[in-house]
């Protein structure tokens, strides 16, 4: 990594480019002012998911096949970038990739136990991005699994497969849709714990390739990872003390292997605070404040929540644009470009999900990961 | 040498009829299915059938593969069950449905069976560990101060338990794992246990319950003693006879699947037969409709293929109704239609070599046959050796046979060494040799002047039947204005033709007969000033024909074409400069095969030098070449007229 070949300057000039792509603040605020979802549709069309777009029927947009087809976007924008990669990058390129996978395991889990996730939209996504091969599991197989376990067995890494069978337990290896009791605690838990596993072995698997990597793009692609790993623990520990009501030592075992500013130190002493005292652990490091709530703050639990998983997905988009800012060529910017994307995108569902509840284009903003220059001037 | 024509039909008939097509279809593999709906769109019963997709035998087939497979047992090869009607989905369903049960029975104890021996596995290894510290294991039956839980978690787990113990009042310790040498090979679809890690933990009674949790959290399998275990295997020995015993019992589970084969064999073979012949009928009708009891089944199937079957259809399916649609009908609606390849038995080895740059598309002129010609010539010419050949032969056959080399690729190199041969005769070489055996035609080192021209000749006949080929294709397509005004259309082979002869005449003995030269420049620029306004004459004469460029797209295409004639035959010079190579190469062998001679051992590195020589010249030169000689099929030939891009014709085949 220490010096940069064409293809990754190539890739660097393209993920640029298609920064400029994105939707600007204008246009955001512009999809915030129409009022249901077949105009923000319309609005969208002319953009790079207008291929995907173009699949929808004008007269019966569904929200959820919608909402899947700007999820299978992120993966087409990303296999733009495979070409200019050279070996490291695309192996790192393919592993950011394998998210695809693991969405679709996980949502394939809640379908078998919900059936919520209709199995033929796995197949409408692979047929729209052809060029695209599942690696982590054997499609086929995955397709027509009926149980927990035959999900379990599909997949191809073995280190996955042996995690997930271990949280298992054999009382609910072979249970489908048909029979199952959703309401059970030891289930829901189960379910839980298989979704924890693969998220697991997700973010330490992609953050194992980044923290060897030398040179500025080595170290930036160390942060990208590495703050959403530290993010992750320590949202993982909020939760699990919060409202798991687990003991320290147990959320202390939920969390990942890999660690970056966070080390173990610190996530104990975060993991053994008071939930209302969590927030002054993390005083002096670079996540000040996302666990801070005034006592307004606390009133309303959901609100709170909220903004919590705001202030987290607004430092991950923060860490994405230091890279841009930081002018530097080289693969970090592809990754920077991919996640600027992905909230671009989680914006849009925010948009459509506030179209459905009815609210204004103020409080739509409120959800928002990415802060709305044009509306904070227009309110001014 | 030919793209086989291929129609689009559709079979309308009752089920047990429309079975009997799909057998046949499966018989001779001469199918392709396809949506009925695009097929039928024309037809008014498009809008009341219902399509499905899905094949309800593939489950069906999994069971029985996996009896097989944990059978040991090669799953049979089955033939063709004739008498579908008899065989029904529920029937078979019930009947697979026995031989589920007895696998998921066998699964079930192997389960529980690896899991006994993988608690006397941790148990042993436990008793182990505390007997070199001094400890037995009946003193842990009742410990007052300290809790002591045994088990085994994954790696990644265990990575995470540890960690926690930093922050929690408990001691994990790794056990050395015993037992698990005999292990030959792990099965993780059966085996849970499979590469875990096994640990001891200690922790005060009072977090007996937090711990607990934790473990919990940590996916741990906690392995229980009762207090009759703690006296029972008090004895190591007593331990390690149950672990034994454990294995033994698994050893012989392992062969329940294998035992039900053998005692069922015959039964389970008819069935499999039964299960696959429905498993490929339905694959091959996976896209099939149904209109009440009717059944529809739409495809593409060769010409020949569909006369054939309408013959039969008439005289055993009465009730089966036919409907063919054209290929010229269908490629006017814009549907792609499949490619085939059809080619004598000696040029179909060279399809892949067409297929590895891109298979015809459907209406374009399959090129196979000259591409084994060419190639075959091309290859021999560059690298003749009588000796280089014989030995290109063999080591293609051991690259072969030791599975490292595709037969397509193997049959195409075989074939080539061949033409070595034949062309080594040619330059009388052997080895490099040219003492042995007298030229039947010339020494390429000592024939420098004759060779050069032929290469060139060559050259000038494979690019012209390249422009024939062109014109074809575009006389097949109806484009006439690309045909006969493009650089590589008439007028464009004509221009060519006289340039080369011109050339020729001017370059050879009698220049004097070259055409008058104010003639040759009016006829020329005639011809080309034709190919620059080709577009607009096209245009005028073939009323409306579309033409893929603008303007001055053109005109530079026209100057490019013109530079391409130029730069594709001098290419042509390759042919000879690598004859010449090869000869160079290998007298560069022999000089340094003498110059070792005289040194003490002198024999000894004359022959060694020779080997290593003749191996470098063999597998460098001899890539080199097959190299050159797909650059002038691909870049040269291939760039004059082909297009590809077709897709193959994929038949539902008897085996899956």
């Amino acid at each position: 990594m220490a010096s940069l070949g064409g293809g990754a300057i190539a890739g660097s000039a393209k993920a640029k480019a298609r920064r400029g792509t994105l939707l600007s603040s204008e246009e955001m605020t512009a999809l915030l002012e129409q009022k249901t979802v077949p105009e923000i549709v319309d609005r969208l069309r002319g953009r790079s998911f207008d291929v995907f777009l173009s699949r929808l029927s004008a007269d019966n947009i569904r929200r959820g096949e919608l909402e899947f087809l700007l999820d299978v976007s992120i993966l087409a924008e990303g296999l733009i970038f495979r070409p200019y990669a050279d070996a490291q990058d695309r192996k790192l390129l393919d592993l950011w990739l394998e998210s695809f996978d693991i969405d679709l395991i996980k949502n394939f889990i809640r379908s078998l136990v919900g059936g919520q996730f209709e199995h033929v939209s796995a197949d409408n996504a692979l047929e729209l991005v052809s060029e695209f091969k599942l690696t982590l599991v054997d499609q086929d197989r995955l397709l027509s699994a009926h149980s927990l376990r035959e999900v379990i067995m599909s997949i191809k890494k073995e280190s996955l497969r042996s995690a997930l069978s271990a949280a298992l337990p054999s009382a609910y290896e072979n249970l489908s849709s048909d029979d199952v009791d959703f309401d059970r605690a030891e289930f829901q838990k189960t379910i839980f714990d298989l979704v924890m596993t693969i998220d697991r072995f997700y973010l330490n698997a992609l953050y194992d390739a980044v923290k060897d990597m030398s040179g500025q793009a080595g170290r930036m692609m160390h942060m990208i990872v590495g703050v959403r790993v530290d993010l992750t623990n320590l949202y993982w520990i909020y939760r699990a003390r919060r409202f798991f009501g687990l003991s320290p030592e147990e959320a202390l075992t939920l969390i990942l292997r890999a660690r970056y500013h966070a080390d173990f130190d610190t996530l104990t002493k975060f993991a053994f605070a008071e939930p209302d005292a969590m927030a002054s652990v993390l005083a002096d490091t670079i996540y000040s404040g996302i666990f801070e709530f005034n006592e307004d703050d606390n009133k309303n639990v959901a609100l709170r929540e909220m903004k919590l998983e705001s202030r987290v997905s607004k430092m991950l988009l923060s860490t994405a644009e230091r890279v841009f800012i930081s002018g530097s060529d080289g693969f970090q910017n592809v990754l920077a470009y991919l996640i600027l994307k992905e909230f671009e995108i989680r914006d849009i569902t925010a948009v459509m999900e506030s179209v459905r509840y009815g609210f204004d284009k103020n409080q739509t903003a409120m959800f928002l990961i990415r802060t709305l220059s044009s509306l904070e001037k227009e309110m001014n | 040498m030919a793209v086989v024509g291929m129609n689009g039909v559709s079979f309308v008939g009752p089920r047990n009829e429309i079975e009997e097509v799909a057998l046949n279809c499966l018989r001779y593999e001469n199918f392709e299915p396809m949506k009925p709906d695009v097929m039928l769109e024309h037809y008014p019963l498009n809008q009341r059938f219902e399509t499905f997709k899905g094949n309800r035998y593939d489950a069906l087939m999994e069971k029985l593969d996996e009896l097989w497979k944990r059978s040991g047992v090669q799953a049979p090869n089955p033939k063709i069950v004739s008498r579908l009607p008899l065989l029904h989905f529920e029937d078979l369903a019930e009947r697979v449905g026995v031989v589920t049960r007895v696998m998921d029975e066998w699964r079930t104890n192997l389960a529980e069976l690896q899991d006994e021996r993988e608690k006397c596995r941790v148990r042993l290894s436990f008793i182990l560990a505390l007997s070199e510290i001094g400890y037995k294991f009946s003193e842990l039956s009742n410990t007052p101060y300290v809790a002591i839980t045994v088990g085994t978690l994954t790696k990644e787990n265990w990575h995470r338990l540890h960690e926690t113990s930093l922050a929690a009042p408990f001691l994990p310790i790794q056990l050395d794992p015993v037992g698990y040498e005999k292990d030959k090979e792990i099965d993780t679809d059966t085996d849970m246990w499979a590469d875990n890690v096994m640990v001891a933990l200690l922790y005060g009674h009072s977090y007996r319950e937090d711990m607990q949790k934790i473990l919990s959290s940590v996916h741990m399998r906690v392995v229980q003693f009762d207090k009759s275990e703690y006296e029972k295997y008090e004895n190591v020995d007593a331990a390690h006879y149950q672990l034994e015993t454990v294995e033994s019992e698994i050893e012989l589970c392992l062969n329940t699947p294998a035992r039900y084969v053998a005692d069922n064999r015959m039964e389970l073979e008819k069935l499999y037969a039964a299960v696959y012949t429905k498993q490929r009928v339905e694959s091959l009708w996976r896209y099939h409709a149904e209109m009440g009891d009717v059944y529809i089944l739409s495809g593409w199937m060769p010409v020949d293929a569909c006369l054939w079957m309408k013959k039969l259809i008439v005289e055993k399916m009465p009730k089966t109704m036919m409907i063919t649609e054209k290929d010229h009908v269908l490629q006017k609606e814009g549907r792609e239609i499949p490619t085939l390849l059809h080619n004598l038995p000696f040029i179909r080895r060279f399809q892949e070599i067409v297929r590895l740059y891109s298979l015809p598309s459907y209406g374009e002129l399959d090129p196979t046959f000259v591409v084994a010609l060419s190639f075959c010539f091309f290859f021999g010419f560059m690298f003749g050796d009588v000796g280089h050949g014989i030995a290109l032969i063999l080591g293609t056959m051991l690259l072969e046979k030791k599975g490292l080399m595709g037969s397509a690729i193997a049959s195409v190199m075989k074939t080539s060494g061949v033409f070595a041969m034949l062309f080594g005769l040619l330059y009388g070489s052997v080895f490099g040799n040219e003492e042995l055996i007298a030229p039947l035609w010339l020494s390429p080192m000592h024939s420098v002047d004759s060779i050069l021209p032929v290469s060139i000749g060559v050259g000038v006949a494979f690019l012209s039947l390249g422009i024939c080929f062109k014109i074809e294709n575009s006389a097949r397509r109806g484009e006439w204005g690309e045909a006969f005004f493009s650089p590589e259309g008439l007028i464009g082979l004509v221009f060519y033709w006289l340039a080369v002869g011109q050339t020729a005449v001017l370059m050879g003995s009698d220049p004097a007969d070259a055409l008058n030269q104010q003639f040759f420049t009016v006829v020329m620029a005639t011809l080309f000033a034709i190919m620059i306004f080709g577009n607009g004459v096209s245009k005028l004469l073939f009323h409306g024909e579309k033409v893929d460029d603008g303007g001055v797209v053109h005109v530079f295409s026209v100057f490019h074409a013109m530079l391409n004639f130029l730069s594709n035959t001098a290419s042509f010079v390759r042919l000879a400069a690598f004859a010449l190579n090869h000869a160079g190469l290998c007298g560069a062998v022999f000089m340094l095969s003498e110059m070792v001679e005289n040194v003490p051992g002198g024999k000894i590195y004359h022959a060694i030098v020779m080997v290593i020589g003749q191996l470098i010249v063999i597998g460098l030169e001899g890539m080199i070449v097959f190299i050159q000689t797909l650059r002038l099929e691909y870049y040269e030939f291939f760039g004059k007229f082909y297009r590809g891009g077709g897709r193959e014709f994929a038949p539902v085949l008897w085996k899956r």
